[in-house]
């Protein structure tokens, strides 16, 4: 049971991951096309600034479902040095603690879309709404919120953090 | 009302048992930091928050240069950049005494100019560097000290994934951070030549000469070099002149390792793949700090226990170096214990205030906070840097690691004490910007 | 001490609008007798400035700064101050425009209690060449002070190039830019004016910024509090407050009179003709955006434009 739950984190994990580092990519080019075009030769990408910070918000969010998957968000591991029933304990109160950020995040996500679906907000430039790629980041976090839901289920020693 | 002062105790107390407890830290004080807001002015604009500031971190256009600059690192990585400095280091510095940690510690601070992240250039030059060096000879704790050493130059040599956060916490210009870190950072690169060139010169059996190497092999290791110099003077000369924005100076270098990459032909789908999701979910765990530590310093501006701190400090008539003076200590020592991003921002919202308001410049502080909490990474028992290498080097045990690194964590001390004694080491070339 | 206020704004310390914004603070917590204690909590302390009108809706700060512009799409009816050519200064603008939004206010911002509506000294065209009549501007490279006005260049054959103000110095010294729109003291305060130093003296559009405070926490006021609050959200607030930052604005332009290489232009009642032409698309537009949100577009335009004729133009300095 266990190990089929394993399973699907993984392989969700690995879904979201791709997705993550798709977005990205857009972002990535989308933010250096934007900046080259400005700068050599001073032509203003519409959207562009709306362009980066929504797909950069999308590799984010989706990001956080891979992170959390991979067990990877930032810990200050001091109960390593614990006794192992009292670890397990921990181990526990950590995941719920994660579940409640992730779940936390998951509601900002979907009450911020139905926010702007109806206040009609808009991008600057071609003024066109923001919610279509607010449902996208809603969804990554929703996916988050599950991982670390079945996480929480099925406990495994992650890796800790490797981003400093 | 409640008590600003106990409120903000109360917060932080909260905060610290969910860290311990291993919730993930930004979760920790973004759960801390809601429960403080609803405490003190109600449920309802707490639950605000909460739908409010997390989206905006997220797709904040000042907060994109967080997975910019990780993935140009991720790149530079995965296209073998890193080997290519260290092969032009070998090629230089090799022949001398000591003169592969010197070619390490020189590669290091190459790979830093393209890398915001110390564990990034950490792992990058274990893999080339470190085996190189037991091939000839080298003891191991020395080896493996000055691997993890050099790579602390990843977040003080600009770009810089600290630097960056302490700019979006205290609202402070980041391209200005970036350009301030480049000075300290050749300091530091000298710093660190000397204790190698010290320490073969005492104990030459440590570490022996490399093989000579022609006049062919070094012109032909600097095209290797140019490449990752002209990113690095791309990304920090836009920055000095205000052309672009930080994110977008992330952006544009990710896309020129790109294209080196591809012109070295080591720019596989793979590569560009794994590098991208390995970006992606670091730079989304740093970002999930972020958010927490700003619902957080919300709570605490709303408390005001910042200006109550800095009144009381104020009457007790302490000297501000002295107050800077046990507050670095307090760096220091937390240092060996907490992870690196954590402790600037679980700790940047009380301290910069203090700091600015006895007259430190913001920018100075950003950086010697940054220096100090760099020595965590090498420092015992939690040196993150130290910790990575133990996986990549199995067969070298940790005390022998941090054995190693000692003679560089008194060369950092020495650099921070100089910063402080000579404050226009961080503070002049930003000061000739426009 | 009183109750504890807080009043939330994005702007540093350093901003002209702070200095308002202390002011007020400082005008009501002394009339209120005691009842109430103003802190204002300034540069993003309690949020983004874009998040500004949902921290004051859902009670974050009891007041906060409003800029609708940060939210395009949202405020279509406030943002009537960024057409082109309706703002001839703030001073003259700000009772009128005051006056006019405030009993439209509940309609497009029920989240929220009106306070007072700043109206923003207008920006003017300053490029590298000189410009009197809009084709001058064909193919110029322009950093705009709103959305809109960007368009509006667009439209003109210009292309919007949309950087910080700070940033716009570099990218005018190096030709990245070849003119921007601001009113004169932000010019000079950003040190624009060595590069773009001609400058058109047509005022373009304007920007409202809002006072706006929380429903819950003004309808529980009462006696003294209550009577400070509303002393002070008025009309004549709001007419002190943009007066005080245009004078600051205008300043800017004494300065650089004073300055040589430094051209002015002044467009003739054909020439305004030609530039008013432009403007047209924008105001049928917002007749629109307007109309969608319950709000008879023309006649409200009419109202506010007659009003604005009728007003006093400032006192020259
Ligand atoms: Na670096
Ligand atoms: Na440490």
């Amino acid at each position: 049971m266990q190990a089929a739950l394993m399973q699907v984190v993984t392989v969700t994990g690995r879904l979201a991951g791709a997705a993550a580092a798709a977005a990205l990519g857009l972002a990535v080019v989308a933010g250096g096309v934007t900046a080259l075009a400005r700068y050599l030769f001073g032509y203003a990408v519409p959207d562009g600034f709306d362009l980066v910070r929504l797909t950069g918000g999308i590799a984010a969010c989706w990001g956080i479902a891979a992170a959390i998957a991979a067990d990877e968000l930032i810990r200050i591991d001091v109960a390593r040095a614990l006794p192992r029933p009292l670890a397990a304990v921990v181990a526990v109160l950590g995941g719920a603690g994660a579940l409640a950020g992730a779940v936390l995040l998951a509601r900002s996500g979907v009450l911020g879309t139905d926010l702007l679906l109806r206040s009609g907000e808009t991008t600057a430039d071609l003024q066109l709404p923001l919610w279509p790629a607010h449902l996208v980041m809603a969804a990554g976090l929703v996916v988050a919120a599950l991982l670390a839901l079945l996480r929480l289920l099925a406990p495994v020693e992650g890796e800790g953090d490797k981003t400093t | 009302m409640i008590d600003g002062g106990i409120a903000a105790l109360g917060g932080f107390g909260g905060l610290f048992l969910l860290a311990l407890l291993r919730v993930p830290v930004g979760f920790a004080m973004l759960i801390a930091g809601l429960g403080g807001i609803a405490a003190l002015i109600g449920v309802d604009p707490a639950a605000a928050v909460a739908v409010q500031s997390p989206l905006r971190t997220l797709t904040g256009y000042d907060m994109l240069l967080i997975p910019m600059f990780i993935a140009m690192s991720a790149l530079a990585n995965h296209t073998g950049l890193g080997r290519e400095l260290y092969t032009a280091g070998h090629a230089w510095a090799g022949r001398a005494r000591g003169g592969l940690g010197l070619a390490t510690i020189l590669a290091s601070a190459g790979f830093a100019g393209i890398c915001g992240s110390s564990v990034a250039s950490t792992a990058a030059m274990a893999r080339v560097a470190l085996p190189e060096m037991r091939a000839r000879g080298y003891a191991p704790g020395f080896a493996a000290g000055t691997v993890a050493a050099g790579g602390t130059l990843g977040i003080l040599i600009p770009p810089s994934l600290v630097l960056a956060l302490y700019g979006l916490l205290t609202e402070q210009d980041i391209g200005r951070l970036f350009v301030a870190g480049l000075v300290p950072g050749v300091l530091a690169v000298a710093l660190y030549a000397l204790t190698v060139t010290l320490i073969a010169g005492r104990r030459p059996e440590a570490a022996p000469g490399g093989a000579p190497a022609g006049r062919a092999e070094r012109f032909a290791s600097l095209r290797g070099l140019w490449a990752v110099a002209a990113i690095f003077l791309g990304i920090i000369g836009g920055l000095y002149l205000g052309v672009f924005a930080p994110g977008e100076a992330g952006a544009m270098g990710a896309l020129a390792v790109a294209a080196v990459g591809l012109i070295r032909g080591r720019l596989t789908l793979a590569a560009v793949g794994g590098a991208l999701t390995e970006a992606a979910r670091s730079a989304a765990s740093v970002m999930v700090v972020l958010i927490g530590a700003l619902v957080f310093g919300y709570f605490l501006a709303l408390t005001r226990a910042p200006q109550l701190l800095v009144q009381a400090l104020t009457e007790t008539g302490l000297s501000p170096w002295g107050v800077m003076a046990a507050m670095l200590a307090g760096y220091f020592l937390l240092g060996c214990v907490l992870d690196t991003l954590a402790m600037i921002v679980l700790t940047v919202p009380i301290t910069y205030p203090v700091a600015v308001a006895l007259g430190f410049d913001p920018i100075w502080f950003g950086v010697v906070v940054t220096m100090t909490v760099e020595i965590g990474l090498i420092t015992p028992p939690y040196g993150l840097n130290v910790l990575v290498l133990n996986t990549i080097a199995r067969d070298v045990g940790l005390a022998t690691i941090y054995r190693g690194v000692a003679p560089f964590v008194a060369a950092d001390l020495v650099r921070v004490f100089l910063i402080c004694l000579a404050p226009g080491i961080v503070l002049w070339l930003p000061s000739t910007m426009g | 001490a009183g109750q504890a206020v807080r009043f939330a704004h994005w702007v540093p310390t350093t901003h002209a609008l702070h200095q308002g914004v202390e002011d007020w603070a400082k005008a009501v917590t002394a009339e209120s007798k005691g009842t109430l204690e103003v802190q204002v909590f300034p540069a993003e302390q309690l949020g983004k400035a874009r998040d500004h009108y949902d921290m004051v809706a859902s009670g974050i700060a009891d007041l906060a700064l409003v800029v609708p512009g940060y939210t395009p799409g949202r405020f279509p009816v406030v943002s009537v101050l960024e057409l082109p050519f309706l703002v001839p200064s703030a001073a003259q603008a700000a009772a009128p425009f005051d006056s006019w939004y405030r009993p439209l206010a509940p309609r497009e911002m029920p989240e929220v209690t009106y306070c007072l509506g700043i109206v923003q000294e207008p920006g003017i065209l300053h490029s590298r060449k000189p410009v009197v009549v809009p084709e001058d501007v064909e193919g110029m490279k322009l950093r705009p002070g709103s959305a809109l006005v960007g368009r509006l260049f667009a439209s003109m054959g210009a292309s919007a190039v949309s950087i910080s103000a700070p940033e716009a110095r570099e990218a005018a010294a190096r030709g990245v830019i070849d003119a921007a729109t601001l009113a004169y003291g932000t010019l000079v305060s950003f040190g624009l004016d060595k590069v773009l130093n001609n400058h058109m003296d047509l005022p373009l559009y304007s920007v409202p910024v809002l006072y706006l405070a929380n429903t819950r926490w003004y309808q529980g006021l009462s006696g003294d509090a209550r009577a400070a609050v509303d002393a002070h959200c008025s009309v004549a607030d709001a007419v002190r407050q943009s007066t005080a930052w245009g004078d600051w604005e205008r300043a800017g332009r004494g300065v650089l009179a004073a300055l040589p290489n430094q051209t002015f232009t002044n467009p003739d009642a054909a020439q305004r003709a030609l530039w008013a032409e432009t403007g047209k698309p924008f105001r049928a537009q917002w007749i629109a955006d307007a109309g969608a949100k319950g709000v008879d577009g023309a006649a409200a335009l009419a109202e506010l434009e007659a009003a604005i004729a009728a007003a006093a133009p400032p006192v020259p300095r």
